[in-house]
């Protein structure tokens, strides 16, 4: 998904760990959340459902998704 | 000289201090061990993790620590050093973050100080156990109305023992706000200086210089109010020098107080405000109680060895070496009390014991002019002993002395010397 371009209004989250940003994209049929990781280029699209099943994860839940691992398998790089 | 080899009762005299304990770096590393890593150090408020995944970095002592708040809101207190190479894993003072990646190798923690993951991890065999390399847990934390401290002591008496007669005064502090609560979310400032931390500790709660040092500022502050600064800091004031004991010490203004009424904020604000504040304060305590509250006002304390509380500030002590030091200076909010009470409050940070106000900085020229002064070693002592002979003690091992004795310095060199000598 690098690359694509979201319509809306982008916000920018800095911390001292990541930098992203979000939009809302409506290319598709309907609204996503995208969300840009501004070191690595990588995006993520996150539709009303899957954001919604966000709400109900704990943070702890979210942690596999931190193991640094998991990031080399996805890109083949860090 | 090496460590252990120091005589405290030699250096540490009843009326009198060597100016080494300002100057000796060996005396500076002995105090780290025996003071900084082993005592209760104060080290945030929980009003500046509010939300879980709030985060500040911290020091005790001059090991790095982070102050997390979890998903449940619990509090941690790890040690901020990658459990890989040693690396600090936060570098910000403050964020929000449930996870911390080491920037060298990419080792991630959350914020309870478990180990996510690793890189490459195929690099590590099956004998790699995650659980063996927590980030490590600062090994006692305790608080008392919202402080956090910790100590780096596996061992020793509970934070409330250690408060002693400190408690009661850190309620008296709190007990101002409406809600019962202070708030520090109003930023914080920094001055250092080219000087010994016990300085600005012994400095905290001398009230022989105020009229002396802050003459210049104290005529400004003052003029047009016709505050007599001599009944408050002068030679016939009714105000107390107290030392409560485990190095902690208080200059009591309570005898003024209740003649002119204590301090809650500056003086000048509008009516509006105080029946407000008065009428949340009389919901929360009843009339009388709130009252009395009010017109005693904030006390002027601080505690062995790195908080200080002052009008309506913290200071936070801050050694770096043997002769730099940083303060804090956190303005503390009345939670429920009305705003402008508390823009009242933010201001005289700034306006008063800021480095840009028109108190501290003659504190802190006088502390440089001190270590200056150290490096004249034909007479090696500072003297204390204004007011020995008309001190009195109290009840719970406390003694008190006229205000502008050095019965609160001497209070803090003798806990100084038990914990030194042991």
């Amino acid at each position: 998904m690098n690359g694509r371009r979201a319509d809306g209004e982008k916000l920018r989250l800095v911390s001292e760990f990541a930098a992203v940003e979000v939009a809302c994209d409506e290319r598709g049929n309907g609204p996503r959340l995208m969300i840009r990781d501004l070191q690595s280029g990588r995006s993520v699209l996150l539709d009303p459902l899957e954001l919604s099943a966000l709400t109900a994860a704990r943070h702890e839940e979210l942690q596999p998704f931190l193991d640094p691992a998991r990031l080399e398998s996805k890109n083949g790089r860090r | 000289m090496l460590s252990g080899q120091t005589d405290y009762r030699e250096l540490v005299q009843e009326d009198r201090v060597s100016g080494r304990l300002y100057y000796d770096p060996a005396i500076f590393e002995e105090e780290l061990e025996k003071i900084w890593y082993r005592d209760w150090i104060y080290v945030a408020h929980e009003s500046e993790i509010p939300e879980p995944g709030d985060y500040v970095t911290r020091l005790i002592g001059l090991q790095p620590v982070i102050v997390s708040r979890d998903e449940d809101r619990n509090i941690h207190l790890l040690l901020n050093r990658c459990m890989h190479r040693g690396n600090t894993v936060c570098q910000s003072e403050r964020g929000s973050a449930h996870a911390f990646r080491c920037a060298y190798h990419g080792w991630t923690y959350n914020n309870r100080g478990a180990l996510v993951g690793v890189p490459y991890a195929a690099g590590y065999d099956g004998s790699f156990s995650r659980e063996e390399y927590a980030l490590a847990r600062v090994p006692r934390m305790a608080t008392y109305r919202g402080l956090i401290f910790g100590s780096m002591s596996v061992s020793g008496p509970a934070l409330e023992e250690r408060l002693g007669n400190a408690a009661r005064l850190i309620d008296q502090f709190i007990d101002l706000a409406p809600s019962g609560e202070v708030t520090l979310r109003s930023g914080v400032l920094k001055h250092s200086f080219r000087g010994n931390w016990k300085m600005a500790l012994e400095n905290s709660v001398d009230g022989y210089h105020p009229n002396i040092l802050h003459h210049a500022a104290m005529m400004l502050i003052t003029r047009g109010r016709k505050v007599d600064m001599e009944a408050v800091f002068g030679e016939h004031t009714d105000a107390l020098a107290r030392d409560l004991g485990n190095g902690s010490a208080q200059l009591d203004l309570t005898p003024i107080n209740r003649e002119r009424g204590g301090r809650v904020v500056p003086h000048g604000w509008s009516a509006a405000a105080w029946e407000q504040y008065l009428g949340a304060m009389e919901q929360r305590y009843g009339a009388d109680r709130a009252r009395e509250i009010i017109q005693v006002g904030g006390p002027h304390f601080c505690i062995f060895p790195n908080i200080i509380f002052i009008l309506n500030q913290f200071r936070v002590i801050q050694p770096v070496s043997v002769d730099e030091t940083v303060i804090y200076y956190y303005p503390t909010m009345l939670k429920g009390a009305p705003a402008e009470m508390n823009q009242r409050r933010l201001a005289e940070t700034y306006l008063i014991h800021g480095p840009a106000g028109r108190v501290a900085p003659d504190d802190f020229e006088a502390y440089e002019r001190n270590q200056e002064g150290f490096r004249a070693r034909a007479n090696e002592w500072l003297v204390l002993r204004r007011g020995m002979h008309r001190e009195k003690s109290e009840s719970a091992g406390a003694i008190a002395g006229h205000e502008t004795d050095e019965t609160t310095q001497r209070g803090i060199w003798r806990h100084y010397r038990e914990v030194m000598q042991t």
